[in-house]
């Protein structure tokens, strides 16, 4: 197994390389200005000095290693020396990845818009499994039932309609209407007591049910079918015939075999917790990747941009990965070498 | 013969119904069984895939999924207590506890994520209330009861770390764990080998001595039944199904034994009566009855058989070979083999010239290892054989699974290239051919392949797979391909008319027809057959044997015919070669190797199939071969069937015995052939 992640791992990085050459170039091909946005008084020779402070000038195989550099070594060095608070070499000195817009380290401003991420997309995600799993257990077992028929159209209904129709419905049923939920998430909201932790609660609960409603509706459906292929297969015959009552037939030998295919999916959707449900958090004001990614596409910056989507392949490579290493543990029958 | 009345019956079932429910209509599967089981009895029940036979021991315990199953009426009484009549929860307590079931594949019937000791003991946690320790101390006994060594160690084992004889022992200790009353073991030694069946039965045998729990054994191989049941029943297509009884040492006679063997047609009757022809068309026609949207073709097809076997009957001695050294010999079935079959003495066929030749053909697969893949092994799936095919002639080649025979088979053909060895073709070396002459070379060389469900494409109609082969090689087009499609089919016992079909619109025998259609496409010289008939039911590949037959004499074709039935292979092949784990042990001409076996492999083989004669079943010594086949990825060392010979010295170990002809055309690898 060991031996197994070493060969990924190896074989990752010529991957995630060639993956950040496609990120740079493609971006640097877009014709997007740095300046476009700003104030049109701004005379030409000024606007050329802020493009050559940028090092814009510069051949694109240059810009190319400097960006390497100050990603693969500048920022991970200041990373270490931010977690164990040590100095490596002369940190002052060093360059980091400067987004154009703020003129502050891209890395920084990812980090203080993390958690608002992982609260509300990764929560979203969480429920999304708790609400799915079950129902597409159930669904299976009682297969064309009246609690398969209703689950069949809820998902059907919720794997087609988009986030920003339902987020803004339920915007405008709890929000405008009923007056019961706030509709835009304060991110500066500090849970310090009961009172405020209820205020968190309120201004939390549309936007996870939203995006777990239609995480759930895939998820839910993909389950149902995982447990139906198992549930005509000789072994589960074989616990029937040994006299199981029916929970440890479902529960045990069904689902242990239904997980497998599922968990490699919940595995591989991680990655796009951190890159944030884009609409969901336009639509509910979070402030968090997802919109950061969305301004500075807007804004042409390009670091930024560059920073975030390659950030998302390194999640992507690493959580495929760990996919299939959960894939070879549920699985006696996988062995990896 | 015990009696078996109403009062001591430890199982009576009666007038048992199932339907199903399908697209197709109601299907009546169970149509009012009935038998009683005695205490200690073993209780064969025989008869063709469909029969009901299944499902009817799977109505009893409520194991039918429902819907599309229902049970329509039914009493089966466990010491006076109707099962059919218990609620779920009732039923279920019976169920692994007073009923243990063993079932056909045991490569799928346990389930793969669970260890071993966890599916074993589990049935004991439930019915019995042991705790988790005394449970698992009572799975370990139950693994060595059934020859698993080291039981426990092996508890934590997963059932894919088991060979699947062994898997198969591991349902019988599941089966067996809380002592049940009845055993019922559904087609349990189908999916094995034969050397494998033979443990497993012998196993079995044991365990009933032991145990004295009644079994119910349902098969469909005649000889296992006579070797361990003491009544027979035979389920069939009409209404009814009457028990016969009969003493475990009187032959099967009468008229429900001949019933019995319908699966065979006309085995008993050499020349292939009307009632044998009558029994073929009543499967037939119950089949349309069955599944509404089969096409009519299977009764037309039937009849085009029937004749064909008028003109070459099987005989039962054909059939199964009965016959090693070990036993005497019926005088009647060796008459009409000779009179049956003159032209198989071998003789006239070696004197044909040579069509295909391989010299030391050997095939290993790379097993790579390692972060960065390096080779560290091979699989010798096919380590150096040597033989010759002559013209017009039937080269049999036998093996159990994994023997490397099918990769045997493919490497002539070049599906897979050679790793070494030489490949002649009418005297040309075949083994480096490529690009377009290997195409062009195909035209001569042919497969039949195993499976007729998997190997033709679902989504091709029968002409376009029949005619593709023309098209690509450019033989027809337009209205000559059509008319040479509907010849072949016409050839192979088909309809012009189904031309149109899919493949899922026919049966698995008519599929391999279409198989064979296609294979004949481009009048090849040289036909590999691999296991065409082992996919089939045991009825269908008569019928098939006798195309292929039929076929060979009408097109002067060449067969190696792959195959792990012995006695499918004694019937059509003219020489045999015995495989095992990679190497030939042992070649001569069919009557010759049946007769005189000199390799202690085949005679294990041979002795481990077996005999339909319940009479020759109880008399004759069996050699049962211990353990499984070793992995080809490292074969034992000398010869390498000395770790499971039963007259192995320490020469076998060291030294590898010579490929040398003992006898004029009987050639052996064994340093003791002959002395015993």
């Amino acid at each position: 197994m060991i031996r197994y992640i070493t060969r990924r791992l190896l074989f990752a990085v010529p991957t995630l390389v060639a993956i950040s050459f496609v990120v740079f170039a493609l971006l640097d091909l877009a014709p997007s200005d740095p300046t476009g946005q700003l104030p049109l008084t701004i005379p030409p020779e000024v606007r050329a000095q802020i493009r050559e402070s940028f090092g814009l000038d510069d051949p694109f195989l240059v810009r190319y290693g400097k960006w390497m550099e100050q990603f693969f070594v500048n920022e991970p060095l200041n990373l270490i020396e931010q977690a164990f608070g040590v100095e490596i070499g002369n940190s002052s000195e060093r360059f980091r990845v400067i987004s154009y817009a703020t003129r502050s380290p891209v890395v920084d401003i990812i980090a203080e818009r993390m958690p608002q991420t992982l609260w509300v997309v990764g929560l979203s995600y969480v429920v999304g499994i708790l609400i799915a799993l079950p129902i597409g257990i159930i669904s299976a077992y009682r297969q064309y039932s009246w609690f398969d028929q209703v689950g069949t159209f809820v998902s059907m209904v919720g794997f087609s309609v988009p986030t920003f129709f339902t987020g803004l419905l339920a915007i405008i049923l709890f929000s405008v209407m009923l007056e019961w939920l706030p509709s835009i998430y304060d991110t500066t909201h500090r849970v310090t007591d009961l009172g405020s932790f209820w205020v968190q609660i309120k201004q939390i609960i549309m936007p996870v049910m939203v995006l777990a409603f239609y995480n759930a509706a895939q998820l839910s459906r993909f389950m149902r079918s995982s447990v139906l292929d198992n549930l005509n297969l000789d072994y589960v015959r074989t616990a029937r015939a040994k006299g199981m009552r029916e929970r440890a037939v479902l529960l045990v030998h069904v689902l242990r075999n239904s997980m497998i295919p599922v968990v490699t999916m919940i595995a591989l959707g991680i990655p796009t917790i951190f890159g944030g449900a884009i609409i969901t958090e336009q639509i509910f004001r979070v402030n968090g990747l997802g919109q950061l990614l969305i301004v500075a596409i807007q804004g042409a910056d390009i670091p930024m941009v560059q920073t975030l989507t390659f950030l998302f392949a390194i999640l992507i490579v690493g959580f495929n990965l760990v996919a299939d290493v959960l894939y070879g543990i549920l699985d006696p029958r996988i062995r990896y070498e | 013969m015990r009696a078996t009345t109403a009062t001591d019956a430890v199982l009576a079932v009666e007038d048992v119904r199932t339907r199903f429910h399908t697209q197709e209509g109601v299907v009546h599967a169970v149509n009012g069984i009935g038998f009683e089981l005695a205490e200690g009895e073993v209780l064969g029940v025989v008869g063709e895939s469909g029969s009901g036979k299944s499902v009817t021991m799977l109505s009893l315990l409520g194991l039918l999924p429902a819907p599309p199953a229902e049970i329509v009426s039914g009493t089966a009484k466990l010491e006076g207590e109707d099962l059919m009549a218990l609620d779920a929860d009732r039923l279920r307590q019976v169920r692994g506890a007073r009923v243990g079931f063993i079932f056909q594949d045991p490569m799928t019937s346990l389930n793969p994520v669970l260890t071993v000791g966890y599916q074993l003991t589990e049935p004991l946690r439930v019915h019995l209330g042991m705790d988790k320790a005394a449970a698992r101390k009572r799975a370990a006994q139950l693994l060595s009861l059934v020859g698993i060594p080291e039981p426990t160690r092996r508890l934590g084992d997963f059932p894919h770390q088991f060979s699947g004889g062994m898997r198969q022992r591991v349902m019988i200790a599941i089966a067996l764990a809380c002592s049940p009353k009845v055993l019922i073991a559904d087609e349990p030694t189908t999916a094995l080998d034969v050397t494998i069946q033979a443990q497993i039965l012998d196993v079995v045998k044991r365990l009933q001595r032991e145990l004295g729990m009644s079994i119910i054994w349902i098969t469909h191989d005649l000889g296992v039944v006579a070797g361990l049941a003491d009544r027979v029943m035979v389920t069939s297509s009409v209404p009814t199904c009457s028990p016969c009884t009969r003493d475990r040492n009187i032959p099967i006679r009468g008229a429900c034994c001949a019933r019995c063997r319908t699966p065979i047609p006309g085995m008993d009757r050499p020349n292939g009566g009307s009632r044998a022809s009558r029994d073929i068309l009543r499967v037939s026609c119950r089949r349309q009855r069955l599944v509404r949207s089969r096409p009519a073709a299977s009764m037309r097809s039937s009849v085009a058989v029937a004749k064909t076997r008028r003109s070459r009957p099987f005989t039962r001695d054909t059939r199964w070979p009965a016959s090693t050294t070990s036993m005497p010999e019926p005088p009647v079935q060796s008459d009409s083999t000779a009179t049956n079959t003159p032209v198989r003495s071998g003789s006239g066929a070696t004197a044909a010239p040579v069509l295909v030749e391989v010299e030391n053909l050997t095939k290993h697969f790379p097993i790579m290892h390692g972060v960065f893949r390096r080779q560290v092994g091979s699989v010798r799936a096919v380590d150096g054989i040597d033989f010759q095919i002559h013209e017009r002639e039937t080269l049999g080649l036998v093996g159990e699974s994994g023997c490397g025979k099918s990769t045997a088979g493919r490497v002539i053909l070049r599906l897979y290239d050679p790793t070494a060895g030489r490949i002649a073709f009418r005297g040309q070396d075949i083994g480096g051919v490529r690009g377009e002459s290997l195409r062009r070379l195909r035209q001569s060389m042919q497969m039949v392949f195993q499976d007729p469900q998997d190997s033709l494409n679902p989504r091709m109609t029968v002409g376009s797979i029949v005619g593709e082969p023309l098209v690509e090689h450019g033989v027809a087009k337009g209205r000559a391909l059509d008319e040479r499609v509907d010849e072949l089919l016409d050839a192979v016992g088909l309809s012009p008319r189904f031309a149109n079909r899919y493949p899922h619109e026919f049966s698995g025998g008519q599929r391999q027809r279409i198989g064979i259609a296609r294979a004949l496409a481009l009048e090849p010289e040289f036909i590999v057959c691999d296991e065409p008939i082992a996919a089939l039911d045991v009825s269908i590949q008569a019928q098939v044997v006798n195309l292929l037959q039929d076929l060979q004499e009408r097109l002067g074709l060449t067969y190696l015919f792959i195959s792990h039935d012995l006695g499918m292979v004694r019937h059509i092949a003219d020489r045999v070669a015995v495989m095992y784990l990679g190497k030939i042990v042992e070649l001569a001409p069919s009557e010759k190797l049946y007769r005189g076996p000199l390799h202690p492999y085949t005679r294990a083989l041979m002795s481990a199939a077996p005999a339909h004669d319940p009479e020759l079943e109880a008399r004759r010594e069996r050699i049962i071969l211990t353990g499984d086949v070793p992995s080809p990825a490292d074969p034992p060392s000398g010869c390498r069937f000395s770790t499971r010979c039963p007259i192995a010295t320490h020469e076998c170990s060291v030294r590898e015995p010579e490929w040398r002809e003992l006898r004029p055309g009987h050639r052996v690898a064994c340093h003791y052939a002959g002395d015993a």
